[in-house]
């Protein structure tokens, strides 16, 4: 493929990509706030609150 | 006079509303007149410093030659929907219909008006660039292509700002995948003007309300606010340059 | 040589343009269409202006007079300062090729190989530098002078229901102001 029809597509789906990422993340991060799905432990590690989604 | 009490409570708000205005992107002159209209109407003794990155509101206290100073900082925009609104909240004040404690109200009621959907004005960028890619004599392809890019280069700004990115990267950024996608017509060799679609790709960045503002500024003796938003243009101007540049330069380089 | 696009496109895509770019500043909905008719007027006169000999600060100063002028008579019907109808009105006629052009003579000075080059691209950044500062100056004059001359009617577009001597603020005329 020449380079410049190579540069174009890439520049075009990394754009997409990037919308479609950012977009993805602030919903992902507005269903987190309502629903509490990770809890940050004070040491910092990630866990799973099932009982949380449970008392939704 | 208004009392000690009334008049903090009046100069807090008058400079929680000219920081609102002037990030609002209105001038130093509405901001100025605004102001100091509903002053008047509250009747107490003001004076306002516009500065760069914030704004100073003098009051003067009720007994003696003390002052209060109230000092806000402010952000640059553009929203001329809340300068609307600011405007004419500081007429309802200065016709006697609205107090202080509503006009507070009514200020946080307009600050927290939410602007168009992102996805509409990214629509209305577009067409705007390609009506102005039109303006300069291109035809179809070229504007096609600059819609293409213009919706592409605004959203990427948008989401890079929001992700709280340096505005300049992002203009930088947004700048050169226009530039790459507007490249699309000389790349596919798809019209007879591609050298206009690759000179209209970045006009939408132009920051034109701020030069206007600028100059306004300039005119009506607020110098060192000129000077900065000036400053401030030329850098976003630089930026797109810088972006265009390098976008042209990673297609013909290799 | 790209030929012209004749009056009345200039007149469609200068209010298009406009029109766009103020749903960009967020004006008010129903302010769109007189932005969009205001840029229409203002660069179409410019383009004639251009076309018939004159030049492009000229051109730019008449057609902002224009612009600034229907931008205060509109504000009233509007509801809006005449800022926010004038100002995305005049963003089809800010020189963002002239200055695009001097940022790209700056970046030829630095990648100059010879004297003549660079030289070359000195000139370019000063002729598109000259350009950007007199036709915004020129933009900004001819929309400031109605307002200077038309203060009232400018500044009381958004007063609502007023009628002369009703208010009941004894202090609203202190210091003279007339606003």
């Amino acid at each position: 493929m020449d380079y410049q029809v190579l540069i174009f597509l890439l520049t075009i789906v990394s754009v997409v990509l990037v919308a479609v990422g950012s977009t993805t993340y602030r919903k992902l991060k507005a269903l987190n706030h309502k629903h509490h799905i990770f809890r940050y432990e004070d040491d910092g590690v990630c866990c799973v609150d099932g009982d949380e989604i449970d008392d939704e | 006079m208004a009392g000690v009490d009334n008049a903090e409570r009046a100069g807090r708000f008058l400079a929680l509303y000219s920081s609102g205005l002037l990030s609002s992107g209105a001038t130093t002159l509405r901001t100025e007149r605004n102001m100091l209209r509903m002053a008047d109407s509250f009747g107490i003794d003001v004076q306002l410093t516009i500065l760069p990155m914030h704004c100073e509101v003098s009051v003067r206290k009720d007994k003696g030659n003390g002052r209060l100073l109230f000092s806000e900082q402010y952000s640059r925009g553009i929203n001329f929907n809340a300068i609307t609104a600011m405007s004419r909240m500081s007429w309802k004040v200065a016709d006697g219909r609205l107090t202080v404690e509503q006009a507070e109200r009514l200020l946080s009621f307009v600050k927290a008006q939410s602007r168009y959907p992102d996805w509409i004005v990214a629509f209305a960028a577009g067409v705007a660039n390609a009506s102005f890619c039109r303006l300069f004599c291109g035809d179809l392809w070229a504007m096609a292509f600059v819609f293409l890019c213009t919706v592409m280069g605004f959203w990427l700004k948008r989401c890079l700002i929001h992700r709280s990115v340096d505005v300049r990267i992002a203009v930088i950024l947004a700048g050169m995948v226009s530039a790459i996608t507007a490249s699309g017509c000389y790349i596919f060799s798809l019209g007879a003007t591609p050298d206009v679609a690759v000179a209209a790709s970045v006009l939408y960045l132009v920051p034109g309300i701020p030069f206007i503002n600028a100059f306004s500024n300039f005119m009506h003796g607020h110098y060192v606010c000129a000077a900065a938003i000036f400053m401030h243009a030329i850098e976003t101007t630089a930026c797109l340059g810088i972006g265009l540049f390098c976008g042209v330069m990673i297609l013909n380089n290799l | 040589m790209l030929t012209q696009i004749g009056i009345y496109q200039d007149f469609i895509f200068g209010g298009l343009a406009s029109a766009g770019f103020a749903m960009i500043a967020n004006v008010r909905l129903n302010a769109l269409p007189y932005c969009g008719f205001i840029a229409a007027a203002g660069h179409a006169l410019r383009y004639q202006l251009i076309h018939n000999g004159g030049d492009i600060v000229s051109g730019s100063f008449c057609g902002a007079l224009v612009i600034g002028l229907l931008a205060v008579v509109c504000s009233r019907m509007a509801k809006s300062p005449a800022e926010s109808l004038s100002y995305p009105a005049l963003l089809p006629m800010i020189p963002g090729m002239y200055a695009y052009k001097a940022v790209h003579a700056a970046i030829g000075c630095m990648q100059a190989a010879s004297q003549d080059m660079f030289e070359h691209n000195l000139y370019l950044l000063q002729y598109n530098s000259m350009m950007t500062f007199f036709v915004i100056s020129s933009l900004v004059l001819g929309i400031t002078l109605p307002v200077f001359a038309l203060k009232k009617m400018t500044f009381e577009a958004t007063r609502k229901n007023y009628r002369h001597g009703t208010t009941t603020n004894p202090i609203f005329y202190k210091n003279g102001r007339d606003s």
